[in-house]
């Protein structure tokens, strides 16, 4: 019997040390600083990263960008037009098509990359600093034209590089051959995935 | 049967302290004093350096110098001889530290004012300014005339007791040729500083129309020093706002203000190639892009190679076509 008090002496000091542990080190309530909630990464929906050259007749194609410049330049002088695309926005190339049928990437290059644009610029000033002068490809000739096109895309294109003198012509419509400024039907321009314009120079 | 009973009395009753025991919250640690606002990682966005950091902003954004007449900042609060007294100067010294690309106009015959395009009139407010100290007990006292036979103002902590000040300040822009005011420019801002007695340390958060440091404590050298960021805040943000420039990358915390996103989304198409690429190699060194200049408005292979990372990472691309979608993304913070 006298075992059996002390046992539950010792068991009820025990809880009592183990309370009064307990409550001797509780800390004072501590300032808790949240941190910012981790922000909810959310995975954007696959895109569609351009178009192909393939592609550009069923764009729907209008002759909706104005292009302005000089009719004539001496070899070697500097060239510059304006471009102007009106309200329309898209990825712009600006491509010269020579007497041979040869076609060059004038914009975008290495130094100029591809970009979204809208609205009226100084080729080449507002593209980089680069010097585009003239040239002629025929020994000996008094003159040669060159053309210029301006392509306005909505989408970018994938393959612009590869592009070839008849699938530019396959773009412009027939009545639109000559003339070094174009303003067409702004109207129509609107619903079509792809402006076109172009200019032609003499080279003296 | 008695003792038993009384032996799981016993268990129970031990039972039930040793669980209220294990429920007591587990001790908390603040983080290391300063790390939100004091991160200085490789997008530099350490807030010592914000004023210095605002005037490449201007720069490249504004593309001119921004020219500034700056009012008396007026008291409206009723506590007139509590006010730090020079937080006028503190607001005129946080403007003329930006740099060359903010002009603070002081003479009305000034060139600056015949040249600018817009001038710009900062009238400043101090709408709330409060000093509550609480003593050990934690019982809240606030001092509403003098404490300790002295004048209690911004700078005056006590070591026996902790401290919370509380200061909001206001901008309200106008033009100054005119006088109109100019909508949505307007900023509001308050800074909440808690000294606690024995630490010896400071700690204050920013909350308001352009910045919301939200629950972060950050550490600073004094009362004086926390009001003088949140000035600085202040300062960006309604420079940013009538600059049109997106003040808020800045600094941690700051708040995406749709306007100026929509307008500078809205201009940027229109804006020649080399702009372009100078604002986006920007907001790339903004980001901490390795070998991208702040200034440049060449397309480097370095800048190349973060458009590139950057759109194939968010599914927004894989070349480096300059775009507004990407332009959008870099402005938002993304």
């Amino acid at each position: 019997m006298k075992k059996r008090k002390i046992y539950q002496i010792s068991i009820l000091l025990t809880t009592a040390i183990f309370a009064l542990g307990c409550y001797g080190t509780k800390t004072v309530e501590p300032t808790v600083v949240s941190e910012k909630p981790p922000s909810m990464a959310v995975q954007p929906p696959p895109q569609s990263f351009g178009m192909k050259l393939k592609d550009l007749k069923s764009a729907g194609v209008v002759t909706g960008l104005t292009l302005r410049g000089n009719p004539t330049y001496s070899v070697n002088e500097p060239i510059q037009f304006i471009v102007d695309t009106g309200k329309q926005e898209g990825y712009l190339y600006i491509i010269a098509l020579d007497n041979n049928g040869g076609t060059g990437l004038l914009y975008p290059n290495p130094k100029s990359p591809s970009s979204e644009m809208g609205g009226r610029f100084l080729f080449p000033q507002d593209f980089g600093n680069m010097i585009i002068r003239a040239s002629k490809d025929c020994g000996g000739c008094a003159e040669e034209r060159t053309t210029v096109y301006a392509l306005l895309s909505k989408e970018p294109i994938s393959d612009i590089k590869n592009i070839t003198q008849a699938q530019l012509m396959s773009l412009m419509p027939k009545s639109q051959g000559k003339g070094i400024s174009m303003d067409l039907d702004a109207g129509t321009a609107s619903n079509a995935n792809l402006n076109i314009g172009q200019l032609q120079f003499i080279v003296k | 049967m008695n003792s038993v009973l009384k032996l799981s009395g016993i268990a129970l009753l031990s039972a039930f302290l040793l669980g209220g025991c294990a429920s007591t919250k587990p001790k908390v640690e603040l983080p290391p004093a300063g790390r939100e606002i004091y991160h200085n990682n490789k997008g530099n966005k350490s807030y010592k350096d914000v004023l210095r950091r605002t005037n490449n902003m201007v720069q490249v954004f504004y593309g001119e110098p921004m020219v500034i007449v700056i009012d008396s900042i007026t008291n409206m609060t009723a506590e007139q001889a509590r006010l730090p007294a020079d937080i006028t100067d503190i607001v005129k010294t946080a403007f003329n530290n930006i740099g060359g690309n903010v002009r603070i106009v002081y003479d009305n015959n000034s060139e600056y004012l015949k040249k600018a395009k817009e001038v710009f009139k900062i009238n400043g407010s101090i709408t709330k300014y409060d000093v509550v100290y609480s003593d050990g007990s934690g019982i809240d006292v606030e001092i509403t005339g003098t404490k300790n036979g002295q004048r209690a103002n911004a700078g005056g902590a006590t070591d026996s007791e902790n401290q919370t000040v509380k200061l909001a300040i206001n901008f309200n822009p106008s033009m100054f040729f005119g006088g109109d005011y100019i909508p949505r420019t307007s900023t509001s801002n308050e800074v909440t500083i808690e000294k606690k007695s024995k630490a010896h340390e400071f700690a204050f958060s920013i909350l308001g129309s352009g910045f919301g440091f939200n629950n972060s404590v950050t550490k600073s050298q004094g009362v004086h020093a926390s009001i003088n960021t949140l000035v600085e805040f202040s300062v960006l943000e309604v420079l940013g706002k009538l600059g049109k420039f997106p003040y808020w990358l800045l600094v941690d915390g700051g708040k995406v203000n749709s306007d100026i996103i929509a307008h500078l989304s809205g201009t940027f198409l229109r804006e020649p190639l080399t702009r372009k690429i100078q604002m986006i190699s920007y907001l790339f060194a903004l980001r901490g892009a390795d070998g991208v200049s702040t200034s440049s408005s060449v397309m480097s292979p370095s800048l190349k190679q973060a458009i590139i990372a950057y759109k194939t990472a968010r599914g927004i691309g894989i070349d480096d076509t300059i775009n507004k979608r990407l332009y959008k993304s870099l402005l938002e913070g993304r």
